[in-house]
């Protein structure tokens, strides 16, 4: 990493410069820092000079380690990176495969592994190194394709999800998908969407969204976040977005949103979560309050009172962890799951190598 | 609200009116400029002053002038577009009128008037001070009434205050605690014997006024305070939502009764009333947290305890409260947190109810489209988003299920015991 190589100083400019926006939180929302992200290993991966495989894993893998430091809460970029860690490491075992005839079925686990003590020649170790890169690029290519397209995939299953005259409620404004998935259900379905306000981060969001709604002739209500309790009743469908899915099958969400998915299940109502693969995490929410962002308390009181600042505590959180109990289904751009088989989901895209 | 005297209120009405009367005239008679549409509005508010559906641009007492030509013109065109906003399926509620005191009829007091006002634009909240202020009002209103000739004060003294009531009610819907006092008022009215003289007929209402005032807000309110503050432990975090006068009053006296305990105050859009409960408790040295609504998820783990103030309880054993009430009581009863009301009997009712879009009140939609956190500074009108559909329900429904206990006057007492004590007590409310 250290060399003086004129690339290398070029990402490493690069590099800080995508962490000092993280910080600011310049960069923001799950898919935006996916992206950034994806594009970031992109450039990395072109720049870097490797002797060995296992070296630019190491220096991916610091990359990565820094990223998580910057955004703890941005799991979006900790996923990005570990899923190219698993595409190197597929990558690579796929060509050892081919040269070696390594076998990756199950079976192989039952084998005794004689074979993997066979060292290579070191010439033909640096040669497949060398082809690997392309494959690499190109692994990561397909990875941006997949969270820039996301939301195109996921809305083409709207119509199945809403019927005519449906009441539907969403509590995160903020979320595009679910703002593209609505525009989409409304060139053949006619329904009515409540929007809570989630105040005080989202309320701009929460407006823009029943504007945009209103535009395509969606019939649009904001709802004030208390009132969800009260218009339950006639809801069909909670219909949410995330920012993160967790091995379990919970998920992370906009503040209220815990609460709407809560009333709901009293209601038998069913919470449909939209989300992009990208987003599930292999992580396990056994921390949650290490998981949630906290916002500025400015927001919830006035601050140019005195008393307020003097008198006493306030709290704003920016996320709320929703557990996999009050969630009916996850609406993917592979297919719809329930909550339980997320899991699955996640080794299919994760492997231990994509640890940081 | 600016403080005037009676006589001014009368002078200021009488001007209010006049004023209308001449633009009616002028309406019907000589104005092809203007729309007829607009002109017969004008002519049925000039003839019948209910005031149910009346329109007007300003929405305190300040508007007096509201009458005049040109604001009326106006505010008619600006209340069919808030209709319009109103969503659909919420269509049949009830929502509070933005009335002036050019709206009243001439039999309507000035001091309902002015109190009309103050429940209209929300000065006046919560349902025991509002059933208390009414009674003030209508203690006012039967020292200064005079019988007619012809007529006996048993008759016409109920017909009299229904003219008040009406004026009430286009101001704001009435509270359960305004129609249970105004139903044990005008029972007291109708078994006045005609023997007595008026003079003496009055101040007998007037001081049973006073005492059902007494007895039904004030006494009952200490008692459950009394009781209730033996639910506080040292070292609890009890939870409240929004402002409740009893509830407040609990707090202050366990804070007093030397016990430790930590209070979560969870507050909502638009009304904010819970800032003033963060802001007085904290005042008295009481340990204070403020959220907000969507917040709540992330702190009831601590919580031992949760209390609510009602603004109902229904014959099913249904809590009527501040919207959001609910939202709290569910995700309480989840974590098996205690659920705890504090409920004056005065507002039972023996209404059944099962969800809270059949029968509810409806705010004024403006109130969401300001989005600033402070109550002083409003967003500036072309900034707020005004053609967008706003929601802004009163109240929500908790279903018995999701309550532990009621505290009342009469004892702790199950949900489900509501209808027994409107029975067994029934007595009570009639007499």
């Amino acid at each position: 990493m250290s060399s003086q190589n004129r690339g290398d100083r070029e990402i490493d400019i690069f590099v800080e410069q995508f962490i000092s926006q993280l910080k600011r939180r310049q960069l923001s929302g799950s898919h935006a820092v996916a992206l950034a992200t994806a594009q970031l290993l992109l450039r990395f991966v072109s720049a870097a000079r490797w002797n060995h495989i296992d070296s630019l894993v190491k220096d991916i893998r610091a990359l990565g380690v820094r990223l998580v430091q910057t955004a703890p809460k941005e799991i979006a970029c900790r996923n990005i990176v570990s899923r190219v860690l698993t595409l190197i490491r597929e990558e690579q075992h796929g060509h050892k495969a081919e040269n070696g005839g390594l076998s990756g079925s199950m079976l192989g686990l039952l084998e005794k592994n004689d074979k993997k003590e066979e060292v290579l020649d070191k010439a033909a170790l640096r040669q497949a190194n060398r082809d690997i890169r392309p494959y690499i690029i190109e692994g990561i290519q397909d990875l941006i394709d997949e969270v820039a397209n996301i939301e195109e995939n996921i809305a083409k299953m709207s119509v199945d999800e809403i019927h005519d005259n449906q009441i539907i409620l969403t509590p995160t404004p903020a979320s595009e998908t679910v703002l593209l998935f609505l525009l989409k259900a409304a060139r053949k379905r006619n329904f009515t969407v409540l929007v809570t306000e989630g105040f005080p981060n989202q309320i701009d969001a929460a407006h823009n969204m029943v504007e945009k709604l209103t535009k395509a002739g969606v019939e649009a209500i904001i709802i004030p976040d208390a009132a969800v309790y009260a218009v339950m009743s006639k809801v069909g469908r909670v219909i949410m977005g995330t920012s993160t899915v967790l091995a379990n099958g919970g998920c992370l969400s906009s503040a209220g949103s815990a609460l709407v998915c809560a009333t709901a299940t009293q209601h038998s109502t069913p919470v449909v979560v939209l989300t992009a693969i990208y987003k599930l995490s292999p992580v396990y929410p056994f921390d949650v309050p290490s998981m949630i962002e906290i916002g500025s308390s400015a927001q919830v009181a006035d601050y140019s009172d005195s008393e307020i600042v003097e008198g006493f505590q306030v709290f704003n959180p920016l996320a709320d962890y929703v557990p996999p109990e009050d969630i009916q289904i996850y609406n993917t751009n592979i297919g719809e799951f329930s909550p339980a088989f997320i899991y699955r989901i996640v080794l299919d895209h994760y492997s231990d190598a994509g640890n940081l | 609200m600016s403080e005037l005297t009676p006589a001014q209120l009368k002078a200021q009405k009488k001007a209010a009116k006049a004023a209308k009367r001449a633009a009616s005239k002028e309406a019907s008679g000589q104005a092809p400029t203007r729309d007829p549409r607009e002109a017969k509005k004008e002519q049925q508010q000039a003839a019948a002053k209910e005031g149910g559906s009346s329109s007007n641009t300003g929405n305190n007492s300040n508007n007096t002038q509201g009458g005049s030509n040109q604001s009326s013109a106006s505010a008619s065109s600006k209340e069919d577009r808030t209709r319009a906003s109103r969503p659909a399926l919420f269509g049949h509620l009830e929502k509070a009128g933005k009335v002036t005191a050019a709206d009243a009829g001439k039999d309507v007091h000035p001091e309902v008037i002015t109190l009309a006002l103050r429940y209209s634009s929300y000065q006046i909240v919560g349902s025991s001070d509002r059933a208390r202020t009414l009674l003030q009002a209508f203690q006012r209103v039967i020292a200064d009434y005079e019988t007619p000739e012809g007529t006996t004060l048993s008759r016409n003294l109920t017909t009299h205050l229904g003219h008040q009531i009406d004026f009430v009610i286009s101001a704001r819907p009435l509270s359960v605690s305004m129609g249970n006092a105004i139903r044990w008022l005008k029972q007291e009215i109708s078994v006045v014997s005609i023997d007595m003289s008026d003079q003496a007929a009055k101040d007998m209402l007037v001081e049973k006024i006073d005492e059902y005032i007494k007895e039904k807000i004030d006494v009952s309110g200490s008692v459950i305070v009394e009781s209730a503050v033996n639910d506080i432990a040292d070292g609890d975090t009890v939870l409240t939502f929004a402002h409740s006068e009893v509830v407040e009053n609990t707090f202050i006296a366990a804070h007093q009764a030397g016990k430790r305990f930590k209070i979560i105050v969870v507050d909502s859009r638009p009304l904010h009333e819970g800032r003033k409960l963060a802001r007085d408790l904290s005042a008295r040295g009481i340990e204070c947290i403020y959220i907000l609504v969507s917040a709540l998820a992330h702190v009831l783990d601590d919580v031992s305890r949760v209390f609510l103030g009602a603004h109902a309880m229904l014959s099913n054993g249904a809590l009527l409260s501040r919207v959001g009430s609910a939202l709290i009581a569910t995700a309480a009863k989840r974590k098996n947190i205690p659920v705890i009301v504090l409920c004056e009997s005065m507002k039972f009712s023996d209404r059944v109810q099962l969800d809270s879009v059949t029968l509810n009140e409806l705010a004024f939609p403006e109130m969401l489209a300001n989005t600033y956190i402070s109550d002083k500074k409003k967003l500036p009108e072309d900034k707020a988003k005004t053609s967008l559909k706003y929601l802004n329900l009163c109240y929500d429904l908790t279903p018995a299920a999701n309550l532990t206990k009621i505290i009342t006057e009469l004892g702790h007492l199950p949900p489900s015991a509501v209808p027994v004590i409107m029975r067994e007590y029934k007595s009570a409310y009639t007499m």
